[in-house]
């Protein structure tokens, strides 16, 4: 099995706003392990960040916070016409489209994630109970679901996260090495 | 961004997503120029396809739909939220 790595929602965002700080050495980093034959892997979790944050850019941008370089804003107008769930499912499959086939990164989604476990006669979804295993690890809850997400995703080859989230990641980064087996990768622009 | 080829069509949207493609297939590669095609007609397709195809072209030329004019830090402001 190829070993892979889980890219935070941050390494996502930067991947699609080329003016972003960390774009140029994210953009790096995906094409070297692209070239070195390692997987990239992100999550659903992720892409709700993902959709949640560009969405909420694109709102600003009719404030005049963000300008999109011309021809863009006629697509933008576009996204901006559809009713807001439409506009958020429009921009999602933009998001996929565009990381698959610009980046060759795999969102990765398992059933096993969401299997029903059992706990003092109370269901709970495996990913949420890995979350709670794990929330002995000092950082928001937020981030503390990537992390589940990412140990979890062990069965396709993640042995690595990598964010540019360094305030947060930084401090657990050996806990993360030395008790789940997790190498963390943090990107400074 | 720099330049750009813009090309308006008196189509429906799917229509002209599949000459835009035939067209980025075929000037792209030669030139790096990207090209861009817009539609008089109806928005013809779901929203779900109309992300997936706009994701798909944009790719093919390495452009993305967030290109701004000015530089920024996402990263740092959805970390602060």
């Amino acid at each position: 099995m190829n070993t892979a790595c889980y890219l935070d929602a941050n390494i996502i965002i930067a991947l699609i706003f080329p003016t972003d700080a960390h774009y140029k050495n994210s953009l790096e980093k995906v094409y070297h392990l692209n070239i070195q034959g390692k997987k990239l892997v992100t999550s659903t979790y992720a892409l709700v960040e993902v959709t949640r944050n560009t969405l909420h850019t694109i709102s600003q941008s009719e404030q005049g916070k963000y300008i999109f370089a011309e021809p863009l804003p006629q697509y933008i107008q576009l996204l901006q016409n559809l009713k807001p769930n439409q506009r958020c499912e429009a921009l999602l499959n933009y998001i996929i489209s565009y990381i698959t086939k610009n980046f060759h990164i795999e969102v990765i989604e398992q059933e096993s994630l969401y299997q029903i476990e059992t706990t003092n006669n109370t269901k709970i979804a495996k990913l949420f109970h890995e979350g709670i295993k794990l929330s002995w690890i000092k950082i928001r809850t937020k981030d503390l679901l990537h992390i589940a997400i990412a140990n979890l995703l062990k069965t396709h080859g993640v042995k690595c996260i990598i964010t540019t989230d360094k305030k947060d990641f930084e401090p657990i980064k050996q806990t993360l090495e030395k008790d789940l087996d997790l190498k963390v990768e943090i990107l400074t622009p | 961004m720099g330049p750009y080829i813009l090309i308006e069509i008196g189509l429906n949207a799917s229509e002209a997503f599949e000459i835009w493609n035939f067209l980025v297939d075929r000037l792209y590669p030669r030139t790096r120029i990207p090209v861009f095609v817009t539609w008089k007609g109806e928005m013809d397709l779901s929203p779900s396809d109309f992300g997936k195809k706009l994701g798909e072209i944009l790719a093919k030329m390495n452009t993305s739909l967030f290109t701004l004019t000015h530089p920024v830090d996402l990263t740092k402001e959805f970390s602060e939220e």
